[in-house]
């Protein structure tokens, strides 16, 4: 096989230069490693290549130049020389593939490892801003966020973390920048539209006290929160205006009715008018004056009963109150100066209805005097009976105690007094008539 | 002759009554009154055998309650709840305050004499349940008890978190049983729902607390 000193000028040539790469490349490789210092066994095997390839390349330098130059060879370049030139390119080969592996390998090794330059580029890189001061409020790591953000709010650089936190906690807003709350957490809408919450945490490391002052960009959050206060107001109306709807919705069923039957009036009482019209002024008579006769008197007595239901509930509930207790054999007798209810009249009713059902039971009483006064805006009712027998003290059963908080729910207060007869005193505020 | 006393505040189903009273030869008509709380003051006059009651009469006055205290204390005059309401509390209410019979004015199979006729014979006339009806998508009978409570609250015109607090449930169960409701439902908001339950007579607002109250009060 052809030794390398048998092959063209040309081929060695490129041996040898080849070799000089290898050579860096292993040179190269043996610093970074020595350098880390991290596995002392790991520099082994390159120190070894570099060795050879160093020895050998020499060498073949030396061949080289003496068999151009016709001098006598060396040892061992004229060994090394004979040797064949597969060999050499081999060892290019295996030294050159280590090369590849080797600075592969230190490259993953050197993105995977923490080093105080990752951290820092790391630090840099989050979106939020921190600062790590000591006690002193001396900052030991801040991030260029924090830096940003802080020098657009106080308008200077952070130099001191305390002197920051005391600028973020004082400042109302400035430049676009709006203050959004009060509180101990500052947060800011910031000019471009984003909201800033400020915190400040202590950290305990081995015995030392840290202070992690906290930028968070809570936008979204606030957007949210904003959105569900609102829908919260929203729905809050809504439940007033429902609540509002369940008290009214008896009563304005009630007056739905009323309409419908004054609609129904209004229809009949005008065919009732056209059918009389027909018959008196053209006599064409659709129907026989008995049949009109029957229909206006149906049309007045369906309006005589409409026009009944119609008045006041209150005047109704009342009379039928007074008619039930005259099947008692008991008079009821308004006295005071004023007759109105003061917007309370289901209580006076209710209370007028249990002063007399215990008048007649135990006192075996047959009137019930309601005297009624409106002082201050306040209403005063005294109910008292007749009664003959001595009562001198009551146990409130369910009826009275019912009404008690009736009216002590309407903001009133009731009262009663035993003695000569038996005396229920109600003292209940005005309501306003909406 | 039974006396009877009848207690409605509507016209129509006042005459309704009167008439099928008077059609029969066994009852007299002792009054007709609009007022449920004033019932109490003729039956002490001791001249009543049997009350028509109506739950809902005039200013809200409840039937049912009045109907309670009549029977606490004469507990010899019958009484038959006489509504139009499907409320779903009302049959339980009536049983428990000791009513003989309960009669729907609208749907109910037997007539308003037979009614009358077998509960003075001692018998106690109940219907099987209460009337259903559709809400929304839903049939009234497709609640669970404790969507019933939230709803009772509801209508009632609570809040919410005052709903959770009154029934003593967290503010999210309420939301759940809320939710759940309004998927039967088909409704999109509580609002629609609750307007439509209460203008149906399902619940009618303020008239009864949800049954976790009554206990409570019983306590």
């Amino acid at each position: 096989m052809t030794s390398f000193l048998q092959c063209n000028p040309i081929t060695r040539a490129i041996i040898i230069s080849l070799l000089i790469a290898a050579f860096t490349g292993l040179l190269f490789l043996l610093t970074i490693r020595w350098t880390s210092k991290r596995r002392p066994c790991s520099c082994l095997i390159p120190a070894l290549l570099v060795l050879t390839v160093g020895i050998i390349w020499g060498a073949l330098i030396d061949a080289q130049n003496n068999f151009d130059l016709g001098l006598s060879l060396s040892f061992i370049g004229e060994w090394l020389g004979n040797l064949p030139w597969v060999l050499h390119v081999l060892l290019l080969l295996v030294s050159g593939i280590y090369c590849g592996f080797g600075f592969q390998r230190e490259r993953a090794i050197s993105k995977k490892q923490i080093t105080p330059d990752s951290i820092r580029e790391a630090f840099d890189n989050l979106p939020s801003g921190l600062c790590f001061s000591d006690e002193k409020g001396i900052p030991l790591l801040t991030n260029r966020r924090m830096y940003q953000l802080s020098e657009e709010a106080t308008g200077k650089l952070c130099r001191n973390a305390e002197e920051m936190w005391r600028g973020l906690s004082e400042l109302e807003g400035q430049k676009g920048i709006e203050r959004l709350n009060k509180e101990n957490t500052p947060t800011f809408r910031w000019t471009d539209g984003n909201v800033w919450q400020f915190y400040r945490t202590e950290l305990t490391l081995q015995n030392q006290r840290y202070i992690q002052t906290t930028a968070t960009d809570i936008t979204r959050l606030y957007t949210l929160t904003e959105e569900l206060e609102k829908n919260n107001a929203a729905l809050d109306k809504q439940y007033k205006r429902l609540k509002n709807l369940l008290n009214e919705i008896v009563q304005i069923t009630q007056e739905e009715a009323i309409l419908a039957s004054k609609v129904k009036i209004h229809k009949e009482l005008g065919e009732c008018l056209l059918a009389a019209r027909r018959y008196l002024i053209l006599k064409q008579p659709e129907k026989g004056i008995f049949e009109l006769f029957q229909q206006w008197q149906e049309v007045i007595r369906f309006m005589e009963s409409t026009l009944k239901e119609e008045k006041k509930t209150s005047d109704y509930a009342m009379r039928e109150l007074i008619a039930a207790a005259e099947a008692l054999g008991c008079t009821i007798i308004f006295e005071g100066s004023t007759q109105e209810d003061a917007g309370h009249y289901p209580i006076l009713k209710n209370a007028i209805r249990e002063a007399m059902t215990n008048a007649i039971r135990h006192a075996g009483a047959n009137e019930l005097t309601v005297h009624m006064d409106i002082e201050d805006n306040t209403l005063y009712a005294v109910m008292k009976d007749n009664g003959n027998r001595l009562i001198t003290s009551i146990s409130e059963g369910s009826g009275l105690s019912t009404l008690r908080s009736r009216i002590e729910q309407a903001g009133g207060n009731m009262e009663i007094r035993c003695g000569g007869g038996v005396e229920l005193h109600i003292k209940l505020p005005v309501k306003e008539v909406s | 002759m039974t006396r009877v006393l009848i207690v409605d505040d509507q016209r129509t189903a006042r005459e309704v009554m009167e008439i099928a009273v008077k059609q029969s030869k066994k009852y007299s008509i002792v009054k007709t009154i609009m007022d449920a709380g004033n019932a109490y003051l003729y039956c002490m006059n001791g001249r009543v055998d049997l009350i028509l009651m109506d739950v809902y009469t005039l200013d809200g006055e409840n039937g049912i309650e009045a109907a309670a205290k009549i029977k606490r204390d004469f507990p010899h005059i019958k009484i038959i709840i006489v509504t139009s309401m499907p409320e779903e509390s009302f049959i339980r209410k009536a049983q428990e305050a000791g009513c003989e019979s309960f009669w729907y004015k609208d749907v109910g199979e037997e007539d308003l004499l037979t009614v009358m006729d077998r509960t003075m014979a001692g018998e106690s006339v109940y219907p099987d349940d209460v009337p259903v009806i559709k809400i929304g998508l839903a049939k009234s009978t497709e609640f669970t008890k404790r969507e019933l409570d939230v709803l009772r609250e509801l209508v009632n015109g609570h809040s919410q978190k005052d709903t959770a607090d009154i029934l003593g449930i967290k503010y999210d169960s309420v939301r759940t049983h809320l939710k759940s409701i309004l998927i039967k439902t088909g409704y999109d908001t509580p609002s629609r729902f609750i307007a439509e339950v209460s203008h149906k007579n399902y619940m009618i607002p303020g008239f009864y607390k949800s049954s976790r109250e009554d206990e409570d009060t019983k306590e």
